[in-house]
Order: C-alpha cells, then structure tokens, then sequence
C-alpha cells in the first residue's frame, strides 16, 4: 500500500500564531541552537 | 514526614484522579475510552505527552545523576526537537489520515498482518518492563526513606492508577496527566527555590554556580567524539533523534496522547510545545542537583545517601571498616570546608592564581571523600552482597526530607507520585488499546460489538496494571534506575523505528523483507547489548539502520519480483 496523501489540514493552510507549519519549525530549531549556545557559555563561564 | 505532608499528598493525588473520573463520568464509548474527543485541546495534549515522559524516576533519578556527574545528561535530549518535527511532519498526517488507534494499525496496512503484529509485540514486551519499573523504582525509594513498607507501597500506587485509568481510558489518561504535570512544574520550581534560599547565606547565587563549575559539575556540552562515552553533544543529537523518533513516533503510549485531540492542529501543537520546553525542563532538573550538589558542599551530606541501608548495616554487629571510614570521613569533610572558604575568598578577591590553588586543593578533598565512599560502598557490599551501592538515586529525595519545611515535602512526594502515576497510566493505556486493537480483534474475536470491546480493553488494560505490579513486586532493578529504562528502550526502540521509516520511506519494501530484516536487527541489537560496552543511545540507530539496510537489500535479491 502507497503512503495515503496529507490530511486536509495538512499543506498550505494557515495556523494560528506562527502562519505556516514550516516557520514554527524553524522557530523550534531556533530554540534548540539558543538552547546548545546558552549551555555551552553557560558552562564556559562558570568553570 | 508529619499530618501536614499527608494531607498534601493524598489530596493532590485524590482531588486529581476524582477530578479525571468526574470529566470523563458520562463517557461510555469505545471511541472516547481509545480515542478521546475534541474536548482535548492541545495544551492538555502538549502537557500530557510531557507527562508521559517523565516519570518518577526523572524527578529521583535526574538531580542525582546530576550530583554525580554534572549536566552533561541533558545531552540526551538535543535530538529530541528535530524527532518532533519529523513526527509532527511525517508520521502524524498519516495516522490522522487512516485513524488509526495504534501506530501498528498502520504496519497492517502498509505491510501486512506479522509486520503489525512483530511490531505490537516488541512495544508489549519493552513497554510492559518498563511499567514495572515505572511504579517499582519511586516504590523502591520512598518506602526505604520513608520506611514505608515497599510491597504496601508499589500496591497502593499501582492500584490507584490502574482503578482510574481502566474505568476512564485515554480521556481520563490525558486530563490527570495534564495536571499532574502542573504539580510537578509548580513542585520542582519550589524545590530550585528553596535549595538556592537554603545556600549559605554568604554564598551568592553567581558564587554557588562557580563552586559548582570549579568542581566540574557544569558541563552541559561535550563535543567529544569518544564511542565509548555515555553523553557526548553528537551521541544525543544523532542516538537522541533515534530514540526520540523512535519514542515519539511509534510508542503507543505517546502516540495515543497526541491523537487524543482527533485534530492535527491540537496534535502538532502539543508536539511542538514539548520540543520547545523538553530541553529547558530538564536542564533545570539537573541544575536543581547541581544545587543540591552545592549545599551538600556546605552541609555534610551522609557518607552513604540509602541512609536505611547504611544504619542497618553499622547496627547488625558486623559493622567492619564503617566506624574507621565515618570517622575518617568527618575528618575529610571538615578539611574540604575549610578548602572551600579558601576557594569562595578567593573567588571574590578575582585573582586567578589564588583561584587556581584553591581549585586544586578542592578537587582533591573531593576526590578523597569519593575515596572514602567508593571503600564505604565495597564494605557494605562486602557486609551484604545483594546490596545496590550506586545511592545517587537518593540524592534528591535525602534533601527534600531533612532540609525542606513540612508541607513542601508533602508537594515533593506528591510530585513524585504525580509523575509516576502519569507515566504509568499512559504505559497502562496504550498496553491494553494495543493487545485489543491488534491482538484481540483480529486474532480472538473479530466482528463483535463495540460494548465488547469496550469491556474487553477495560479488562486488558485493568491485566496489564496487574502484570506491571506483579512485576513491581518482584523487580530488583539493579544500576541507575533511569538509566535502566532508558536502556531498555534502546534495545527496543532502533528495530521498532526501522518497521516504521522503511513503511514511510522505503516505499518498495514488502512485509517479508522487513519482517526478517526486523528480526536479524533485533537479534544483532541484543547481541551487541551482551558482549559489547558501546553507549546504549546508539542501539537506536544501529537497530534502525539495520532494518532499512537488510530489508532494502532483501527485497531487492531474495523478494524481488522475477
């Protein structure tokens, strides 16, 4: 069986707060980098 | 603990069950006891998935793998936000789009019958373990510091959660997670704060991390690309993507949180909201242990943290070496202070030099009181071979009962409680909608009525509590009690993602082929367990690789199409 196609709520539609899914997945990965970025001066700091 | 604690406790975990029993009164349905219903917003669905993650062991556990070895766990977790979005891009339109009730149903459909069914098997036999030690572990600890009795204890908190979740379902499941998770956010924010209120009074904030970071307790990142370390940057970023996919996407009992809403929207959401707050919540776990790692600096903390243990092993007449090894441990402790006070002088008249020699001495009073408690650990065990020495387990929960006022140990247990409840409830959840939905209807009993089965998966999952507490009852989980679940994931968890990305992505692959590739990864996975030392994260991608490797090739020699 083939993979069915996207839920029509998937695509293109518009989603509160963030417009597209793809920009609340960038803000997502956004949020992991500031997180790697804090710790490690975080840590650099106080050692 | 007193009256005050008590009341704290019960009534946390009474007012929330009966508050779970009382929205979900008037639902009668399968569809509600599998599914839920609209009514599930993605708040409740983003706090109940957190929930389901975190379970007791996190809140014992965490804070005292983190007096033991620093931050560097919270690694664990950076392939968790890229999982989210794979599972939030992927795997949820498909299951939305088939409405399925467990993430299996789709292997039926993709491949056919014994793929399903290996896969529904695999998370039965991992998840059915793991909730086990989900109620033996806190079980374990509170009734030895409490000195509760340990049976008594793994039976009331089992019973209670099984009593809500088989009669409520996943509703029931998913409104007491969300609130229990509020207990424990609001209880952990409590205890960070009372640790830092409880440091010494001329011991600043910035100062307390600093002793923490000259001690080498602040390490959060290692870029280190050593196989054989347990957290480095790039295991929990590629093993951590793995196992979280692998969790978030094809475990049951996280699956059904986020479906539980029936909307993509509300699903996505409570996804997106955990990879955002995962890894800032756990950092402050362990922060709080640094912290408690701190006080303990300042305050002399038991040479041996099972206090219970210890006493009973100094009063039993064979004593031994302890009263010389108490004694030179005092004598080292109260060296180290006076260290310390060297150290914090020094930190505050900013000269490096001083710095520097005052850290070196430090860190070898350090070392010689985790001498001494290496040599207490060798004697107790030495008195009591069955003993398990490893005590960071104990960290934790040693402070919250001698250092914080009444009331607050009452929330602390009850937070304990809380997740272990919410972790138990959803593993008890999706064990019984998995033995129904793929054992029961198509092997035992297809075509009956929905009241049937409504009664048949109220009995299965009411089974599997009984099963996990049966297990509870005689667990002797030995090592780090997290790191056993995790563990035991990992071992599952590589061969169960490889079912589902060769479903997704391998779109010429046929049930055959990935069935026996499934089964010579598993059997490699638990090979490697036994005879080698690599660091468990990556069973995940070992186990996942194998499956689409052996299943492309497979298919395309021994299945391809003449």
């Amino acid at each position: 069986m083939k993979n069915p196609p996207a839920c029509p709520e998937e695509g293109n539609a518009f989603i509160p707060v963030f417009g597209k899914w793809r920009n609340a997945y960038l803000l997502v990965i956004a949020f992991f980098v500031f997180d790697v970025v804090l710790f490690y001066a975080f840590g650099r700091y106080f050692s | 603990m007193s009256w005050i604690d008590y009341v704290v406790l019960i009534g946390t975990l009474l007012a929330i069950a009966l508050y779970g029993h009382w929205r979900t009164r008037r639902d009668y349905d399968l569809g509600h006891y599998l599914h839920g219903d609209e009514t599930i917003r993605w708040g409740t669905i983003g706090l109940s998935v957190m929930a389901t993650q975190a379970s007791a062991i996190t809140f014992l556990s965490t804070p005292g793998q983190a007096y033991e070895s620093g931050l560097g766990f919270v690694q664990n977790y950076f392939g968790l936000p890229f999982a989210l979005i794979v599972v939030c891009a992927v795997f949820i339109p498909i299951y939305h789009r088939l409405k399925v009730i467990t993430a299996y149903e789709y292997l039926g459909q993709r491949f056919d019958q014994k793929t399903r069914l290996l896969g529904a098997f695999l998370f039965l036999v991992q998840r059915g373990l793991a909730a086990g030690i989900t109620i033996y572990a806190p079980a374990i600890i509170i009734s030895a510091i409490l000195g509760w009795n340990l049976k008594l204890t793994i039976l009331f908190s089992g019973l209670f959660v099984v009593v809500y979740t088989s009669v409520g379902g996943t509703k029931a499941v998913s409104i007491t997670g969300k609130w229990q998770m509020a207990v424990i956010l609001v209880g952990m924010a409590v205890a960070f704060g009372m640790i830092v209120y409880r440091l010494p009074p001329d011991l600043s904030f910035g100062q307390a991390l600093s002793v923490a970071g000259k001690m080498g307790k602040l390490n959060p990142v290692n870029f280190s690309l050593d196989l054989s370390q347990r957290y480095t940057f790039w295991s929990g970023l590629f093993g951590g993507f793995f196992l979280a996919l692998s969790y978030f996407g094809t475990d049951q009992s996280q699956v059904q949180r986020y479906l539980a809403g029936g909307s993509l929207v509300g699903s996505r959401f409570g996804l997106l909201f955990n990879a955002i707050l995962k890894i800032p919540m756990q950092f402050g776990i362990l922060l709080t242990g640094v912290m408690v790692f701190v006080f303990f600096q300042f305050e002399k903390p038991p040479i041996f943290f099972n206090q219970p243990a210890y006493n009973a092993a100094a009063q039993s007449g064979e004593a031994g070496k302890l009263p010389a090894l108490q004694a030179r441990y005092d004598s080292a402790f109260a060296q180290k202070q006076a260290d310390l006070g060297t150290l914090t002088a020094a930190m505050q008249s900013g000269s490096a030099e001083r710095i520097g020699t005052a850290t070196a001495t430090v860190a070898a009073g350090q070392d010689e009181i985790q001498k001494i408690r290496e040599e207490v650990k060798a004697a107790l065990k030495e008195n009591n071979p069955k003993l398990e020495t490893k005590d960071s387990d104990y960290v934790f929960i040693t402070f919250v009962l001698k250092y914080l006022p009444h009331g607050v140990i009452g929330l602390l247990i009850a937070v304990i409680f809380c997740a272990a409840m919410s972790s138990t409830a959803a593993e008890l959840n999706a064990l019984g909608s998995t033995t129904e939905v793929d054992f029961y209807r198509p092997l035992i009993r297809p075509g009956a009525t929905e009241r049937h089965y409504l009664s048949v998966a109220k009995i299965l999952t009411a089974l599997w509590g009984g099963i996990a507490i049966a297990f509870a009852l005689v667990a002797n989980v030995v090592e780090n009690l997290l790191e056993a679940v995790n563990i035991l994931g990992s071992i599952f968890y590589g061969t169960i993602l490889g079912l589902f990305l060769a479903a997704f992505f391998l779109r010429f692959v046929q049930g055959s082929a990935v069935f026996i590739a499934a089964l010579i990864s598993q059997t490699l996975v638990l090979v490697l367990f036994y005879t080698t030392n690599i660091g468990y994260l990556w069973y995940n991608v070992i186990g996942c690789t194998v499956v689409c490797l052996v299943s492309t090739i497979l298919q395309k020699t021994m299945f391809s199409p003449r």
